[in-house]
């Protein structure tokens, strides 16, 4: 065996030397380069994304709670090794020369954060932090207004600013730019000053019966390792009671989720994208490579080698080759990943580490894998026919492609590893499973439309003299190999197609989502009486709002007179509406959405939330009531609504048709955009109106946009890329396909055929293939965005005739142009020394 | 009709220049039919492939049909292969795509001749392969393939055809058949033959008789035939 082995690196070392493998090897170093740098990024921004999130959260893990958590909680934290970081959140009054301000307090652990950026601005700079320093307190731009602070070289150095808290006093240390961890206390109706939990006893402002928020934050030591937290977490979620709540991620803001949610699904369609992309490539080529070993495999077979042998030294080949050819791909990927990395700068540089090993594998084992079974695929049939028969058949691996599609097992053994890799490597079993049907079935069905296509034009080239002759044998003789490349070109393009589509509609939604003036601080608790006054100082000082809606609290009691214990499936009893007051709102315009036909008088009809009347199992007509104070209101649901979650506009479950609810105690909640520098408003705003609460989600806002940005840039580099990737793709199967061709246009040469007629024969071959591949891809892209829009995106569709035009352009581009290229190297040499040359 | 002045063709390798001919000269009248021999290896079918115009030489030139080959553009040489040249490869270069009245359709259908079929069948028929028309090479003997290749070259009606070792691959019943074909042509259409063969009975139908040695061409006389076949 070893023997065998020697001899098979043997016959490597010199295919690879004679560049007859060169080919193979260029198209499987593009395709696993393609697949690892893609992949690399796909990783980064999947960190970066999360990164993001964290900074929202200030930890991986976030546990909220409204009394100190039992000390045990805590050592099973530290017996796993947890970072761990501590908050307290309460109101208190700030004192600063003798003017009183109500703050929100942060007493934060030394360690605070354990991710995201503390930001804070001393003597005009801004540095990156951990928690004050013993004795300071850091005030946010509201308390700095307010009591009229600052932090320039000079001030600093004069007079020492001191904030009275409690009976302890601070030195104004900094202006708060950025604290990890707003989401944790969205509903501050106060300002936020930040000091350290050392110095929280001797303010003594915390007394027995004060209203304080405990949370504690916990992140993984390792950066890799999440499997310890899941743990954590899920031993800590049975713990749990009323008052506490865990958070990870960015699970609670329905608008950043709905985005990244999105954004993730993007990066696996790239992923599955690419990984197809280079399974491409990598069949196409193998194929070829195929169906060349077999001649040299059928001698070897007459010169006395068994079959085992020669199965076992192409195996060992390919190996070597797929490993060789996978790893320097990967290394080709990885670099160009890091210059990329670099290029981009701040864009994908918020994550800690730099190398992925899911790239790593995935190429590896990809590569391998489909270089084997579609390789194999064409040498076992050596196992078929007898020595002599293969001598026979020897000229078949000059045939044309089109001969093969042959050992049916290897093939569809390679697409099912193919679609495992995929769901394996996505992590997003629904979305790959979804574009793989969908991708199979219209090829199928596209492809027996191009054969059609092709026979019309010949047919009605033929007839009214629209193409030579010669053109139109040549394409008639070559149906198959034209449909087989109309088949790959117009799949590389339509996937090509598709992600552009899909890049374009997310970079736009996210544009429109928040738009300049997007609303960023809430106001509730707007007495009805205060309503016009609170209106007119907003139009005075040119604020701008959407206008004031009322907010009336309730608790869903009854669903068809049924408790709603009862009434809902068992798996919705723990929902959240359940268990706390909804807000309810009034409007008569329940237009819009699914609308039933009756309208009871008796009933008010309510207008209600998809997901939550998905989630109850509440339907069209079904009675609800709703506890209000200490009254019973019912409505029956007329309208079932989507809400666009992440738009930053007051969303409401429930609407009700005016009627019955404005009798009950309203209340009115409005939302405005303020810019940084108008923060001093809120001020005046509060001192006018002393009973509102004003939530400010500006810095939550402001985080939002930066990972939208930052995520649509990326996505636009990973999209770039496909395309690049796609291109190369493109013309190593155009090349791979035009090999056998090109043999028997050497002969043709010969025969007399001139270089103009043979190049105005592949022009026209050229102009049909690339006419049809992107009439296919535009077909097979719109149907398939169709789908996905439909079924993962959650998008709406419409038709992209700009692409189709665009399509075509690029599609005659570049198979003619590259194909012409391609095939010249016939025309150079002398029409005996290019058919000595083709027939190797 | 052929002429070749100073005819020379050597290779550059890394390591050496091969010369493969050195300064052949010949002249071939219209109608005249030439047979070429020699070892293998010695440049035969080289020679062939720069006298057809598929090669060119390294220096001297050659004149075909009135057109000096080194003046001609490729173009013009593809426009005189196309009406002129017959050419018979020693490894047949069949297109492996296209059976076998394809295969002899393919010049006739690039002169854009219009009843292309029924000729091909005709050609097809005076080989004897009639039964075949409809097979890929891949199906076809050695033999067959290099008949289908004969049926090719005279499919052009060439006014000189190159044939390398036409019959080569036949068995002695077939051979006879192909340059009973070949004189045929040359009778009956005028047809110039440039025939390489290893065949002495072929090379002696022949009215011309060249023998290549080690790159040198050599006409050989009546008398040093009677002499190498030792009567
Ligand atoms: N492109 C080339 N590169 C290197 N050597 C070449 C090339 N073409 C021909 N030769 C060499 O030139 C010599 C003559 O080749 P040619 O094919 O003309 O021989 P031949 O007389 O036809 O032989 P045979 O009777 O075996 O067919 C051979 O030694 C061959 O190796
Ligand atoms: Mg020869």
């Amino acid at each position: 065996m070893w023997r065998i082995f020697r001899l098979a690196i043997k016959f490597f070392k010199r295919e690879l030397y004679n560049g007859e493998l060169s080919l193979f090897m260029l198209s499987l170093v593009i395709a696993t380069g393609s697949l690892s740098c893609i992949g690399f990024l796909i990783e980064r921004i999947d960190g970066s994304m999360n990164h993001h999130a964290n900074q929202l959260n200030g930890a991986q893990l976030v546990l909220k709670s409204s009394s100190e958590v039992p000390a045990l909680w805590l050592e099973k934290a530290q017996q796993l090794k947890l970072k761990q970081a501590k908050m307290l959140v309460f109101p208190s009054m700030l004192v600063v020369n003798d003017e009183f301000k109500l703050a929100q307090i942060k007493a934060v652990s030394a360690n605070f954060p354990l991710q995201g950026e503390l930001q804070v601005k001393k003597q005009d700079s801004v540095q990156i932090t951990k928690a004050p320093p013993e004795g300071e307190i850091w005030l946010d731009k509201r308390l700095v207004l307010f009591f009229k602070l600052s932090f320039n070289q000079q001030s600093a150095s004069t007079k020492k600013q001191w904030v009275e808290l409690g009976d302890a006093q601070f030195k104004a240390g900094g202006l708060l730019e950025r604290v990890p961890g707003q989401s944790n206390s969205l509903f501050t109706i106060a300002p936020t000053a930040l000091i350290n939990l050392a110095d929280l006893d001797k303010t003594a402002t915390i007394q027995p019966g004060s209203r304080v928020d405990y949370i504690y934050f916990f992140s993984d030591n390792t950066s890799g390792d999440r499997q310890t937290l899941a743990d954590y977490q899920q031993w800590l979620k049975a713990k749990l009671q009323t008052g506490q709540s865990l958070r990870t991620g960015v699970e609670d803001f329905k608008a950043v989720n709905a985005s990244l949610k999105k954004a993730a699904d993007y990066l696996s369609l790239a992923g599955v994208l690419t990984l197809l992309l280079s399974a491409i490539a990598i069949a196409i080529s193998s194929h070829r490579y195929g169906q060349k070993q077999y001649k040299n495999n059928a001698i070897m077979l007459c010169l006395g080698f068994s079959e085992k042998n020669i199965l076992f030294i192409e195996t060992a080949k390919l190996m070597t080759l797929g490993l060789i050819g996978s790893f320097a791909g990967i290394v080709l990927g990885y670099l160009v990943y890091l210059v990329l990395l670099h290029v981009l700068g701040d864009a994908l540089t918020r994550t800690e580490s730099h190398f992925f090993l899911m790239p790593v594998l995935v190429s590896m084992i990809s590569g391998v894998f489909l270089l084997l079974t579609i390789s194999m695929a064409n040498l076992v049939r050596i196992k078929k026919l007898s020595p002599m028969g293969l001598i026979r058949n020897e000229l078949l691996s000059n045939t044309s492609i089109s001969e093969v599609v042959n050992n049916k097992l290897f093939y569809l053994i390679s697409a099912a590893g193919l679609i495992v890799i995929s769901i394996w490597y996505s992590g997003n079993t629904q979305l790959t499973l979804t574009f793989y049907t969908v991708l199979l079935l219209s090829a199928v069905f596209f492809y027996f439309f191009a054969k059609l296509l092709l026979v019309q034009i010949i047919y009605y080239g033929r007839r009214f003299q629209l193409i030579n002759r010669l053109s139109l044998l040549n394409l008639e003789r070559h149906k198959q190999a034209v449909l087989l490349q109309v088949t790959s070109f117009s799949l590389i393009f339509s996937l090509i197609i598709l992600i552009f589509l899909v890049r374009t509609e997310l970079l736009d939604n996210w544009q429109k989502q928040f738009p300049e003036g997007t609303p960023n601080h809430f106001v509730i608790n707007v007495q009805t009486y205060e309503r016009v006054s609170f209106e007119s100082y907003l139009e005075q000082h040119s604020i701008k709002t959407q206008g004031l809606y009322p907010m009336i609290r309730g608790r869903l009691t009854h669903i068809n007179h049924l408790a709603v214990n009862q009434a809902v499936p068992k798996e919705a009893r723990s929902h959240n509406a359940l268990h706390r007051a909804l807000n309810l709102s009034v409007s008569d315009s329940l237009a819009a959405g699914k609308k039933s036909p009756v309208q009871l008088p008796e009933n008010t009809p309510i207008s209600i939330e998809k997901s939550l009347a998905k989630a109850l199992n509440i339907s069209l007509e079904d009675s609800l009531t709703f506890r209000v104070g200490s009254q019973s209101i019912e409505g029956r649901v007329t309208q079932i609504r989507q809400v666009k979650w992440d738009s930053f506009q007051p969303n409401f479950y429930i609407i009700f048709s005016p009627g019955i609810i404005e009798k009950y105690p309203m209340t009115w909640i409005a939302s405005f955009y303020l810019g940084q520098d108008d923060k001093h408003q809120l001020n005046q705003l509060m001192a006018q109106f002393p009973g509102i609460t004003i939530i400010e989600v500006d810095e939550v806002l402001k985080e939002i946009q930066f990972i939208i940005n930052k995520v649509s840039a990326a996505i636009e580099v990973i999209f770039i890329f496909i395309v690049i990737a796609g291109a190369l793709i493109l013309s190593a199967s155009l090349s791979s396909t035009m090999a056998s061709r090109m043999y028997e246009n050497a002969i043709i040469r010969t025969l007399g055929a001139s270089t103009k007629q043979l190049r105005r024969c592949l022009l026209v071959e050229f102009v049909v293939v690339a006419l049809l591949s992107a009439l296919i891809a535009v077909l097979l892209a719109e149907f398939s965005t169709y789908i996905l829009y439909q079924q993962v995106f959650q998008m709406a569709y419409s038709l992209h005739p700009i692409v189709w035009g665009a399509m075509v352009c690029v599609s005659l581009i570049i198979i003619c142009g590259l194909g012409m290229l391609l095939v010249n190297k016939i025309f150079t040499q002398s029409a005996h020394q290019s058919l000595i040359q083709q027939m190797e | 009709m052929l002429y070749a002045q100073h005819l020379a063709k050597n290779i550059i390798t890394p390591n050496a220049r091969l010369d493969i001919l050195r300064d052949v000269n010949f002249h071939l009248r219209a109608g005249e039919t030439m047979a070429i021999t020699g070892a293998s290896g010695s440049g035969k079918s080289t020679l062939l492939s720069l006298l057809a115009g598929l090669d060119t030489p390294s220096s001297g030139q050659v004149k075909i049909a009135g057109y000096s080959l080194s003046e001609l553009d490729e173009e013009a040489r593809a426009l005189l292969r196309q009406n002129k040249i017959g050419f018979v490869f020693q490894s047949f270069h069949l297109i492996p795509a296209l059976n076998a009245l394809d295969n002899v359709m393919l010049p006739l259908e690039l002169k854009g001749q219009k009843n292309a079929q029924e000729q091909a069948l005709d050609l097809l028929a005076r080989v004897g392969l009639s039964q075949r028309s409809d097979h890929k090479p891949v199906e076809l003997s050695g033999g067959e393939q290099q008949r289908v290749a004969i049926a090719r070259a005279f499919a052009g009606h060439p006014e000189i055809l190159f044939a390398d070792e036409p019959t080569g691959n036949l068995d002695q019943l077939s051979g006879e058949t192909i340059i009973k074909l070949l004189f045929e042509l040359n009778q009956e259409q005028g047809t110039t033959l440039v025939l390489v063969t290893h065949d002495q009975l072929l090379a002696q139908a022949c009215q011309r008789h060249f023998y290549l040695d080690q790159g040198v061409l050599n006409e050989l006389s009546a008398d040093d035939l009677t002499n190498s076949l030792g009567c």
